[in-house]
């Protein structure tokens, strides 16, 4: 075990992904009892299994625990932990619910991590103005069982149970946002703790609008900092209303291309789809074997539609036609709310399905996103460039927002394998940058990707980003080594 | 059947998301500020009648909560998911306490004899008492076939299929209407409440009038803008302490001590 870690170590630090196990008795036993302090003995845990479990999160990036573990149960705690770590210059980690994809908690300079689990109250919901405020202790499962009898809902929907503050932080996305938009769209104030913790809350304290013009977008700067300019404490979040009536709908395309160009029509067509997602022919069998379904293992487009009755009727036609010109061969659609569940708890699975594929292995998901018209052409050469490289794995996405995931195998112990992983997945950032896109639609830059982030933003706003980084973080000790 | 009434009842109870905490003086738990939601087997329950209207096998599905005030956004909730009417009960908060199965089933018989209806549904037991006796006591009351821990219903002319949930395994029964059945966790996955019947809710409660209306009169009314009609009729019958039958011939509530 000792010698994989080692043996990765070695390959994931050629990458220029720089990872070091947390520096031993860099955070003194007076430290800790500071710390137990703040939060009471039981709140903070030097355990080498707890540090474990908080120094990774659910992507293949080697562990790196921090140095302790601490559970703050307000924001006033957090800031008195915050202007301790400061004035010790000890790193500080924000941990959610570890569903990060890019190793976003990874401690690889050691530190405290900060659990927020703990503070998990949903505040000041307002039903006339479609609003909340949640700690991060909320996931968006339990804010929606606690909305479901208001008639309103939050429709960003990354897939796993994710803390609502720790989306709003990667700027998630998900299965919905071609209609209701991502974290940074849904996302109206902050209250974030700062490296040296000042409380910021960045639309004004207990502001909660539907638009403004006054001064900087300070929230929207945080939203998709990743925890290296502070750490997010509450969050004041839009609601929508519970769509009247939903549809889902399946249909089988003879190839990619045909599945894609449909995407794209339907979306320029101007029709209102709520979540409109690719699975191509491995991505089915996989989700057919894991979840026992039964559909025909070609490409496939899963379509949800939102709206009245009828609304809905006029738009299940028109999408059937445009599939239909395409090629489309099976157009099935259901409104009964099993069915639909189950269509989309495989797709949610995607992951672990794709895992199932070669059990034993690690998974690896790309990420990006390019403007819809790009999107045909990237897809076939991921396809074409998976052969070439000779690797498992399939391709599954929203493509409504022309963003898609491919999901790679692979045998980690396998050195070769891994080259080459890493070299497709470098080779289709570099694609999708050529196309004028982003190298992550939604999961983040994390640890893995602040070279691709360099050659899609530029110099210039590289460099705007680390003057703001040092201006909130001069001792850069917030989540350090992730982002920048 | 066209003319089929289902009678569902739905109880309030805290969330089941909640933490529960016991209070200070080991007396029970704590309740106040604390979110409180229909029953989620009740939910279960609702829609099951919901959707058997849908399916126009049943004609009207009736929502009825026992307890205090607070009851009513329970079967506001009943409302927004489809039901046409919701009585409460009304059970002043210092007697809540001591209400249990019997009382409820005693009510609910009563009801659906002066409602006629054709079919009792119930959540099979609620997450705070766990009780699971208000569909049995009730079918005994009213002297019907029973269907419990109800994982499938097939309503057939006069006929009920049910499939239960048992520690063996499946067992499928038929009864013949009327009939109580109760809810288990895999008939269906509820809906939620949406914006726009809610909104039909609140809009025809400021049309009809306020909340305590003598029995007499029922507030009623359906609302002036056509979003979608839901005729709503919400009756309040205030009730003794323990028992109480409504008299079918003038609405006026009888005291009766047990």
């Amino acid at each position: 075990m000792a010698g994989q870690l080692r043996g990765a170590a070695r390959i994931l630090s050629s990458w220029r992904s720089y990872c070091s196990k947390g520096q031993q008795e860099k955070v003194s036993a007076d430290f800790v009892e500071a710390l137990k302090a703040v939060v009471g003995e039981p709140n903070v845990s030097t355990a080498g299994v707890v540090l474990e479990q908080h120094g990774h999160d659910e992507s293949m990036h080697r562990c790196s625990p921090p140095d302790a573990v601490v559970w703050p149960q307000n924001v006033e705690q957090v800031s008195r932990l915050a202007a301790l770590c400061y004035d010790h210059r000890i790193p500080i980690i924000p941990f959610g619910t570890g569903t990060g994809l890019e190793g976003g908690v990874n401690a690889i300079k050691g530190g405290i991590c900060f659990n927020l689990t703990r503070m998990d109250r949903i505040l000041d919901l307002s039903v006339d103005d479609f609003s909340v405020t949640v700690e991060p202790g909320v996931t968006r499962k339990a804010l929606n069982s606690y909305l479901r009898d208001t008639g309103l809902w939050f429709p960003v929907d990354p897939g796993a149970d994710a803390s609502l503050c720790g989306m709003a932080a990667t700027g998630a996305s998900g299965t919905n946002a071609v209609r209701y938009g991502t974290m940074l769209e849904n996302v109206v104030n902050l209250e974030v703790v700062l490296a040296d913790g000042q409380i910021l809350h960045t639309s004004g304290q207990g502001r909660r609008f539907q638009k403004s013009s006054a001064g900087y977008n300070l929230t929207g700067l945080f939203v998709g900092s990743e925890g290296t300019l502070g750490l997010i404490t509450t969050a004041t979040l839009r609601l929508h209303g519970i769509p009247e009536a939903t549809t889902a709908v399946v249909c089988a395309f003879p190839s990619l291309q045909a599945a894609v160009d449909s995407t794209v029509q339907i979306i320029q067509s101007g029709l209102p789809v709520a979540r409109i997602e690719f699975l191509d022919d491995v991505m089915i069998d996989a989700c057919n074997k894991y979840s026992g379904l039964t559909n025909a293992v070609t490409p496939t487009l899963f379509l949800e539609f939102h709206g009245s009755q009828k609304l809905l009727e006029e738009q299940v036609q028109r999408a059937e036609q445009i599939v239909r010109q395409n090629g489309s061969s099976h157009f099935a659609w259901s409104k009964d709310p099993e069915e639909r569940s189950r269509l989309w708890t495989a797709r949610h699975n995607a992951w672990y399905a794709a895992l199932a594929l070669r059990p034993g292995c690690k998974g690896y998901s790309t990420d990006v996103c390019v403007p819809i018209s790009r999107l045909p052409e990237i897809m076939v050469q991921a396809k074409k460039d998976l052969k070439a490289f000779g690797l498992t794995g399939a391709l599954v996405g929203h493509v409504g927002d022309g963003n898609f995931h491919c999901i790679l195998v692979f045998n980690s112990e396998d050195a070769d394998e891994y080259r080459r992983v890493m070299e497709f997945v470098e080779q289709l950032g570099r694609n999708a940058l050529a196309t004028n896109g982003t190298c992550t639609g939604e999961h983040g830059i994390g640890l893995g990707k602040r070279q691709l982030l360099k050659e899609e933003i530029g110099p210039v706003g590289i460099e705007i980003m680390r003057q703001i980084k040092s201006v909130l973080d001069p001792k850069n000790l917030m989540n350090p080594g992730k982002v920048l | 059947m066209a003319e089929l009434r289902a009678l569902v009842g739905v109880k309030r109870v805290i969330d089941y998301a909640v933490k529960i905490r016991v209070k200070p003086d080991k007396t029970g738990v704590v309740t106040d500020g604390v979110k409180h939601s229909m029953n989620p087997f009740c939910e279960i329950a609702v829609e099951e009648a919901v959707r058997l209207k849908e399916k126009k096998l049943v004609k009207e599905v009736i929502a009825v909560s026992c307890g205090p005030k607070q009851c009513q956004e329970t079967l506001r909730t009943a409302l927004a998911m489809g039901a046409d009417r919701g009585i409460h009960v009304e059970v002043p908060e210092s007697e809540a306490e001591r209400l249990g199965p019997l009382q409820v089933s005693r009510v609910l018989t009563a009801l659906a004899q002066k409602e006629k209806a054709g079919l009792v549904l119930l959540g099979k037991q609620a997450i705070d008492d766990d009780c699971n006796q208000t569909g049995q006591m009730t079918a005994a009351m009213l002297d019907w076939p029973q269907g419990t821990f109800a994982s499938k219903l097939t309503l057939e002319g006069d006929k009920v299929t049910v499939e239960r949930e048992i520690d063996g395994g499946l067992e499928t029964i038929r009864l013949k209407l009327p009939a109580v059945v109760t809810a288990d966790l895999r008939l269906n996955e509820p809906r939620y409440a949406t914006l726009p019947n809610i909104m039909d809710y609140e809009a025809a409660r400021a049309l009809g009038g306020h909340e305590s209306q003598p029995p007499s009169s029922p507030v009623c009314g359906p609302p002036a803008f056509a979003c979608s009609s839901l005729p709503l009729y919400l009756q309040l019958v205030p009730i003794g302490t323990r028992t109480c039958f409504l008299s079918s011939s003038n609405h006026e509530s009888q005291k009766e001590e047990d």
